[in-house]
C-alpha cells in the first residue's frame, strides 16, 4: 500500500429532509448546534482531519445542500463517494422507512465496486427528545439485513455518539482504501484553484 | 422520500437544466433571490447530459471541451463552483495531413521537436504565433486584410501550405469564410490557453461536460435554490399588464414568481424564435483503440476537413477511459459537423471512411484501425440562439439549449451573464463565495448567508405596482389569475430529431 500517500475520503450524507443532516456535520466538525430548523443553506462540504490507525486521513463531508428535499440530487453528487452515512430521526418512523430507498439511491447512482460490502453508516438521530418511535431493535434489525451497517444512535444537539459514527465512517472506508489505489494508474485530475492558474504571459506564445 | 408540496412564492422560476440556466440559476441564488428551478426530465443538463449506455438509447449526449483561459473556466474558478468538479486535459491535438493524423506543433516546443515540420517552417511557425499572441499591438501587420478572409491572410504571410492548414484548421479552428480578425482573436485564445494546465489549450470535465450543469446546479442549491426534477410548469401565468406572476406545475401547485426563464422547448411555441439556423448531425461511437494510438491515455481533439465540403469541418473528440466516460480500454468518440441535411449518417460517412474501419470487416489496411463497438446517429436542430417574440408575456425569457456546432462551451457565459443583469442590473455575477467553513453556522439568521440585497432587484424596471410582493397578500394572485392567458406552456414539437 502507498501508505504514507495523502488520503482524502469523500463522505456523503443522506437522509429525508429534517433529520438533522446539516446538525450532525455541524456538530461533528464545528462542534456547534442550532436548535433552529430551517432548509439547508450555506451548507455545502465541511472537511474534517482524522486518524485511522495512525494515519491522518483527510475527511471531506459532504451535506446535500436541500437538493435530497424533492428528489433533486444529481448523479454528480455520489460520484467518488468513499462512505456513506444514511440518517433517520428516531422520532419520526417515515424517516426511518425511507432507509431503503436512500440506500438503493445511492447504490445506483454512485455505483461502487462492491456494493455488498460498500461503507454505509446508519444514524438514528435526536435521541434528546421524548417521543420516540423507532427502537433500536427495529433500526438495528435493518442494518443487520443489510449486511451488518454499523448503527449509533446520535443527537447532534447533545453531542452524543457523533464523533464515534464518523469515526466509524472513516475507519470502514479506510478499509476499503486498497481497492482506490487501483485508480492511480490514471492521471491526477486537474482541480481548478485560484493560485497554479494565473494566465500566463501572453506576449509569449511558446 | 415523501412527496412535499414547493413553497408558493419565488423571485425567479427557471425551467430547464442546461447549462446557461443553471449558471443563471446559480447568480440568482448567489445574490439571495429565492430560485426555483424545475426541469421535465430525472436527470440534469437537458442537451449537455452524460448518460450510461441503457440512458443513452432514450437520449443523446453532448460533449464540449474548455478553452483553459475561456470564459467558462474563468468562471468556474471565480464563483468557487470548480470545486465541484474534476478536468482532464485535452492532451493533444490532431490534425489530418495528407491522409495521415499528425499532432499539431502548437506550442515553441512542439514546434521545434516536430518531425513534420522543416526547419525553416519552424522559423515561420513560430514568427508567426508570436505575433498573434499580441496581434492588436501590431495592427500593420494584417491591416491590409482586415477585410478580407483569414485564409488570405494567412498565404500573405508566406506560410507554407501546410503551416496555413496548422493554424487554420487545427489552431483557430476556422473555416475558410473566417475574417482576419476573428481567425486572429481564435489563434490567440488558443495560445493564451496553453500552459495553464500542461501542455494544452483545453480542458474537458471529469465524467463528461454534463457536470457542469450539476456544478453549478449545487451552488445554486447551497444558497437556498430550490431544485425540483420531474416537474415543470404548465401554465404560465400574467397579471394585468401583461407581464409573467407565476407558474402552475405538472402536479397541479400555483407558484407565485416575479421571473421566468425557461429554456426555449419550455415555452410556447409562439413565444420563442430561433436565431440560429440549420441542424448539427452528430454521432458517438464507442470503439476499440485509438484513431493514433500512443503510450498514454490521450483524450484527443480532432478538426476534421471534409473533402467534398471544407466549410464544414468535423469536430471529433475521442474520449479515453481515463476521463470516466467509458470502461477500460474503450474510446468513446464524439463526432458534431453542421449540417444541411437529415442524414447524419451520410454526413459524416467520410470521418469513418478515413479513420475507422468499416463495419463489414474490412481491407487488411484497415485492420489496426478502431473498431465501432456501437454507434448512434442523430440530428439537432441549432438552438443556440434564440429570442423572444412579441407575443410573450413580459418578464417572461428564454435561455438558449447550447446545442451549436462549436467545440468549447464558452458561448455560455455572456449569455448567462445577460439574463443575470437584465433581471439585477447593478448585482456583481457570480462573485466568489466565502468558505465553506464561514458560512454554515448560521445560528439565528440567515442573513450571513445573503450578501446581496434581494429588495434592489426591481428598481427601475417597471411601475411599482404590478410588481407582486412578498407576503399576505396572496388573495391579489387569486383575483389575477382569473385574467391570466393560459398557456400551454410544453412545446409540443421536439427538437430533435431522430
Amino acid at each position: 500500500m502507498a501508505s504514507r500517500k495523502k488520503v482524502l475520503l469523500k463522505v456523503i450524507i443522506l437522509g429525508d429532509s429534517g433529520v438533522g443532516k446539516t446538525s450532525l456535520m455541524n456538530q461533528y466538525v464545528a462542534k456547534k448546534f442550532s436548535n433552529q430548523y430551517k432548509a439547508t443553506i450555506g451548507a455545502d462540504f465541511l472537511t474534517k482531519e482524522v486518524m485511522v490507525d495512525d494515519r491522518l486521513v483527510t475527511m471531506q463531508i459532504w451535506d446535500t445542500a436541500g437538493q435530497e428535499r424533492f428528489q433533486s440530487l444529481g448523479v454528480a453528487f455520489y460520484r467518488g463517494a468513499d462512505g456513506c452515512v444514511l440518517v433517520f430521526d428516531v422520532t419520526m418512523p417515515n424517516t426511518f422507512r425511507s432507509l431503503d430507498s436512500w440506500r438503493d439511491e445511492f447504490l445506483i447512482q454512485a455505483s461502487p465496486r462492491d456494493p455488498e460490502n460498500f461503507p454505509f453508516v446508519v444514524i438514528g438521530n435526536k435521541i434528546d427528545l421524548e417521543n420516540r418511535a423507532v427502537s433500536a431493535r427495529r433500526a438495528q434489525g435493518w442494518c443487520h439485513s443489510k449486511g451488518d451497517i454499523p448503527y449509533f444512535e446520535t443527537s447532534a444537539k447533545e453531542a452524543i455518539n457523533v464523533e464515534q459514527a464518523f469515526q466509524a465512517v472513516a475507519k470502514n472506508a479506510m478499509a476499503q482504501e486498497t481497492d482506490v489505489e487501483l485508480c492511480s494508474e490514471f492521471p491526477d485530475p486537474i482541480k481548478l484553484s485560484g493560485d497554479n492558474n494565473k494566465p500566463r504571459d501572453s506576449n509569449c506564445p511558446c | 422520500m415523501s412527496y412535499e408540496e414547493l413553497p408558493n412564492e419565488f423571485d425567479i422560476v427557471l425551467l430547464g437544466t442546461g447549462l446557461v440556466t443553471t449558471i443563471t440559476a446559480a447568480a440568482f441564488s448567489r445574490i439571495g433571490l429565492k430560485v426555483l428551478h424545475l426541469d421535465r426530465n430525472d436527470f440534469y443538463g437537458g442537451p449537455f447530459a452524460n448518460f450510461n449506455l441503457e440512458a443513452i438509447e432514450t437520449w443523446k449526449k453532448r460533449n464540449q471541451v474548455m478553452y483553459c483561459c475561456g470564459d467558462i473556466i474563468e468562471l468556474l474558478i471565480k464563483s468557487d463552483v470548480a470545486r465541484y468538479c474534476e478536468f482532464r486535459t485535452v492532451s493533444r491535438v490532431l490534425t489530418l495531413l495528407k491522409d495521415k493524423l499528425e499532432p499539431v506543433p502548437c506550442s515553441r516546443a512542439d514546434v521545434f521537436a516536430s518531425k513534420i515540420v522543416s526547419l525553416i517552417e519552424k522559423r515561420l511557425m513560430m514568427k508567426f504565433l508570436q505575433f498573434a499572441a499580441d496581434f492588436e499591438n501590431h495592427p500593420e501587420e494584417y491591416e491590409d486584410h482586415k477585410n478580407g478572409t483569414f485564409k488570405d491572410f494567412l498565404k500573405s504571410k508566406k506560410l507554407t501550405p501546410n503551416l496555413q492548414h496548422f493554424v487554420q484548421h487545427a489552431i483557430a479552428m476556422v473555416d475558410d469564410s473566417c475574417s482576419t480578425e476573428d481567425g486572429l482573436t481564435k489563434t490567440k485564445k488558443f495560445l493564451t490557453s496553453l500552459g495553464r494546465y500542461g501542455n494544452t489549450a483545453f480542458l474537458f470535465p471529469l465524467y463528461g461536460s454534463g457536470e457542469l450543469s450539476q456544478a453549478f446546479s449545487r451552488m445554486s442549491a447551497v444558497f437556498g435554490g430550490v431544485y425540483c426534477l420531474m416537474e415543470t410548469a404548465t401554465h404560465i401565468l400574467a397579471d394585468n399588464e401583461a407581464n409573467c406572476c407565476g407558474i402552475i406545475t405538472s402536479k397541479g401547485q400555483k407558484i407565485s414568481c416575479k421571473y421566468l426563464i425557461a429554456e426555449s422547448s419550455y415555452l410556447p411555441s409562439n413565444y420563442v424564435q430561433r436565431l440560429s439556423q440549420g441542424k448539427i448531425s452528430r454521432a458517438i461511437f464507442i470503439t476499440d483503440t485509438s484513431i493514433e494510438p500512443s503510450s498514454d491515455e490521450d483524450l484527443t481533439l480532432l478538426n476534421f476537413i471534409c473533402k467534398e465540403d471544407q466549410s464544414r469541418p468535423v469536430t471529433v473528440l475521442e474520449i479515453p477511459s481515463s476521463a470516466c466516460v467509458c470502461p477500460r480500454n474503450l474510446y468513446v468518440v464524439y463526432l458534431t459537423r453542421k449540417s444541411d441535411s437529415d442524414d447524419p449518417k451520410e454526413d459524416l460517412r467520410e470521418v469513418q471512411d478515413r479513420l475507422l474501419a468499416s463495419i463489414d470487416g474490412a481491407s487488411s489496411d484497415e485492420e489496426s484501425r478502431p473498431h465501432i463497438l456501437w454507434s448512434m446517429y442523430f440530428t439537432m436542430e441549432d438552438w443556440s440562439e434564440v429570442s423572444m417574440t412579441e407575443e410573450a408575456l413580459g418578464r417572461v425569457m428564454v435561455s438558449s439549449e447550447g446545442g451549436d456546432a462549436g467545440i468549447d462551451l464558452d458561448k455560455c457565459v455572456p449569455e448567462a451573464k445577460q439574463l443575470f443583469h437584465s433581471v439585477c442590473p447593478d448585482e456583481e455575477f457570480l462573485p466568489t463565495p466565502p468558505n465553506p467553513e464561514d458560512i454554515i453556522h448560521v445560528d439565528d439568521t440567515e442573513s450571513a448567508v445573503v450578501s446581496g440585497a434581494a429588495g434592489d432587484f426591481e428598481q427601475g424596471n417597471e411601475d411599482p405596482e404590478d410588481s407582486q410582493q412578498t407576503g399576505p397578500d396572496s388573495s391579489e394572485v387569486v383575483n389575477e389569475e382569473s385574467k391570466c392567458e393560459e398557456k400551454d406552456s410544453e412545446a409540443s414539437n421536439d427538437k430533435v430529431e431522430q
